[in-house]
Parts: structure tokens; sequence; C-alpha cells
């Protein structure tokens, strides 16, 4: 999965929530995916852009106020924008090489591929620009039973898209509430109370 | 003393309503046969001559189906819908053309726009606004739509059905969202900004079509994300 980010002239934490951006980096990954694999896909701009506004309305409702909350944020982000590209399914194969393998993550689910690469892409950017780190790439990313599971599960229940896009980033997935953004504070609450529990259920 | 003769109009005054009858004819005559066929056939001989040569005049120059760079560039000095009457007939232009352009891209050109009745719900409304650029632009959507710029009969709600009105009211969104959309250092070509609002009015109708209370909120946020 390459990065095909088209040149933003603004921070692209900034960039990515013009509509107008979205769109044409979105054309640069699904592009950037056919010439590599051979997949043809049609582009539904109407859903297309459903996608962009759901995902924005989602955004600014979760967005932290402190700093110490932005790095997570990102990824969080990223998440958000699997779970709309998922359920309204802006893509669809038009045509897929031949002899395509479907042990291959892109064949055996190309529309899914395409998501991920672009929400992945987007998710190193910023890391990179805002943060100077270089994202991980989990080796589930290449995995065909992650991605049995990965399909089955997040058509049925989108919002899972935001832990599995942990999962192939290297990140520790949240399963239970994955729309839920938690902050700092609140993961450190989140473990208190856990070994509270864990302590009081020992003694 | 003589009676004072009031001042006739200027000539461009009468020009709005003269090019919203040419746009009309055009839109008939060169419609749907049947349609254009009946229209014809009540007409006496002499008016039918003159019709037909109208309607191939306005198809010649009246209505380019995108509107010209020179034109769309000037949208930028509405921001703010500021209610002096150089920007009233500015609006009134480009609300005819920006109307038009979603209209087809919804693949309703059929229903006709009048640029004479922009104009009029743009005074209607500047006589009653209050607050900023987004609570200007809810003032219009609503002077638009309850002056009925849009319709089988342009002014009146005759002949309109819950499509039509579905149509009608992403158009008016549209339009008042690309005209409130910040532009960037480097500018996009006008008609792609407005088919993206054009998409963008469909989906927030959509999602929520009843909910037009409070759409300066819905201006606000959505112009700095286009």
């Amino acid at each position: 999965m390459s990065p095909p980010i088209a040149q933003a002239k603004q921070p692209l934490r900034k960039s990515i929530r013009r509509l107008r951006w979205f769109k044409t980096s979105f054309r640069d990954q699904v592009d950037r995916t056919s010439d590599e694999t051979g997949v043809r896909f049609d582009i539904n701009e109407q859903r297309l852009t459903t996608t962009f506004l759901n995902w924005l309305k989602a955004f600014e409702a979760q967005k932290p106020e402190t700093d110490a909350d932005r790095h997570a944020y990102v990824g969080f982000a990223a998440g958000l924008m699997l779970r709309e590209l998922i359920a309204h399914k802006p893509l669809s194969v038009q045509q897929n090489p031949p002899g395509a393998d479907p042990a291959n993550p892109a064949y055996f689910w190309p529309e899914g591929y395409v998501y991920v690469a672009y929400c992945l892409t987007i998710r190193s950017a910023v890391l990179e620009q805002d943060f100077n780190e270089n994202q991980r790439e989990a080796p589930e990313l290449g995995q065909i039973r992650t991605w049995w599971s990965f399909r089955e599960n997040a058509l049925s229940d989108p919002s899972l898209g935001i832990a599995f896009l942990d999962l192939f980033a290297g990140e520790t997935p949240d399963w239970t509430m994955p729309n839920l953004f938690r902050g700092a504070d609140q993961r450190a609450a989140a473990l208190r109370f856990y070994d509270r529990k864990t302590i009081q259920h020992e003694t | 003393m003589p009676p004072q003769i009031p001042p006739l109009p200027l000539p461009s005054e009468l020009s709005m309503p003269v090019r919203d009858i040419l746009r009309g004819l055009r839109k008939t005559l060169n419609g749907p046969p049947k349609l254009a066929d009946s229209v014809e056939a009540a007409l006496p001989a002499v008016l039918r001559d003159i019709a037909q040569g109208v309607a191939r005049f306005a198809r010649a120059g009246l209505d380019p189906q995108t509107p010209p760079r020179p034109c769309l560039d000037r949208v930028a000095q509405l921001h703010g819908f500021d209610a002096d009457r150089a920007t009233a007939d500015l609006f009134a232009d480009l609300a005819y053309r920006g109307l038009e352009f979603v209209l087809a891209r919804q693949e309703r050109p059929d229903l006709m726009v009048s640029e004479t009745i922009a104009r009029i719900a743009y005074d209607s409304a500047m006589a009653n606004t209050t607050g900023d650029a987004f609570h200007r632009a809810q003032d219009l959507f609503q002077n638009l739509r309850d002056h009925h710029v849009i319709g089988a009969a342009p002014g009146t709600p005759l002949g309109l059905t819950a499509s039509d009105n579905r149509i009608i009211q992403i158009a008016l969104l549209a339009l008042l969202l690309w005209m409130l959309v910040e532009r960037d250092a480097t500018p996009q070509p006008e008609a792609e900004v407005l088919a993206l609002c054009a998409d963008v009015a469909a989906s927030i109708f959509d999602q929520s079509p009843g909910d037009q209370k409070d759409l300066a909120k819905i201006f606000e946020t959505y112009a700095g994300a286009i």
C-alpha cells in the first residue's frame, strides 16, 4: 500500500476537512490501486460526498480539546473515515484482472482494500507531518484470515472498521466500544478502574 | 401646471422580465415535441412565426449550459449579500445561471427559473434580514422558496409534485452554499464547485428533509468544508 496523497497547500489535518481535497485524494488512491492491482472501480460521487459529510460530522463531534489527545485522535479520525467508507460504499468493482488470486486481500475484497489503503495513507501522512512519526504496518494487513474476519464483521457493523484500522496500523484496537474516542485521561481512568476491579476480584 | 409624467423605465429595468419570457419560450418550444407542438398549435400563425424565431434566437445566445467564466468569477462579490442595487442584479443573474446548472445536473432541466422573481425575492429577504451572511443566506433560501423562483410556472406552486419540491429545495441549498463557499488561493473552476455544492445539498436534504429551522448553521458548517 503506497502513499498517493495529493500535494496540499496547507497542513493535511486541515486539508482533509475540505470536500474538494478529500475527493481528489480519494480518486488518486483509487487510480493508484488500480494501477497496482489491475482492478477497475466505479466511484459513486454522491455516496462519496455523503461519506465525507458524515465523517466530518463525526470528526467534529468528538474532537478533543486538549493537545495531549491530538496524536491519538489522528488514528481515531482515520478509523472514523474507514467506518463511513464501509457504511456508504462509494466504490464498486467494475472489472477484476484475469487470474486474480482471491487469497490476496487486494482481490479478496477490492473495495475494502482501497478504503483501508486510503485511511492508512492519510493517517500516516498526518502523523509524519504533525508528529514526525512513521506509521508501522502490522503483519495482519497482509493476512487473508484477518481480512475474512474484517470483511464479515465490518460489513455487519461498520464501526468495527475503526478497531480493524488500529490493528492494521499496529495499535491496540478497542473492540468493545470502537465508536468512542478516549483521550489520555479517560484511558488512564479506565485502566485504574480495571486494575482496581482486578485487585478486588483477586482478594 | 401640466401633470408630471413619471420617468420611463430604463431598458435595463425591462430586460430581466423580457429575458424570463424568452427563456420560457425557449424551454417550451425546444422542449418535448408533444408540448412544443401543442403550444405552437394554440398560437395564431403570426405569433407562431414570432415564437419560433424567438426560440431559435434564445437557444443561440441566452443560456449557455455552463455559465461563462467572467460571470462566475463575480460570485465572490456576493459574499455577505450586501443589499445594494448592483448586488441585487448580480444575485438575480447568478441565481438564474446557478439554478439552471443544478437543475440540469439533477436531470430536471424542464423546471423553469425566473431571474425576475430571484430579484424580487432578494429585495424581500434583504428588507427583513438581520445577522451575518449565513443568516442572510437562510432568509434568502426561504424567500426564494416562498416566491417560487423555480417551478413549472415560476411565481406559483402550480403543478409541482413532492419530487419537484425536493429538487427545488436541493437546488436552492446548492445555490446559496455555492455563493458562500470559501475560495482557495488556487481557484477551481466554478462549475466544479457548484457541482460539489449540488452533491452536498442533496446529501444534506436527503438525510434530514424536514430540518430547515437552522439553515444558517448548516451554511456555516459546510461553507468552509467544500
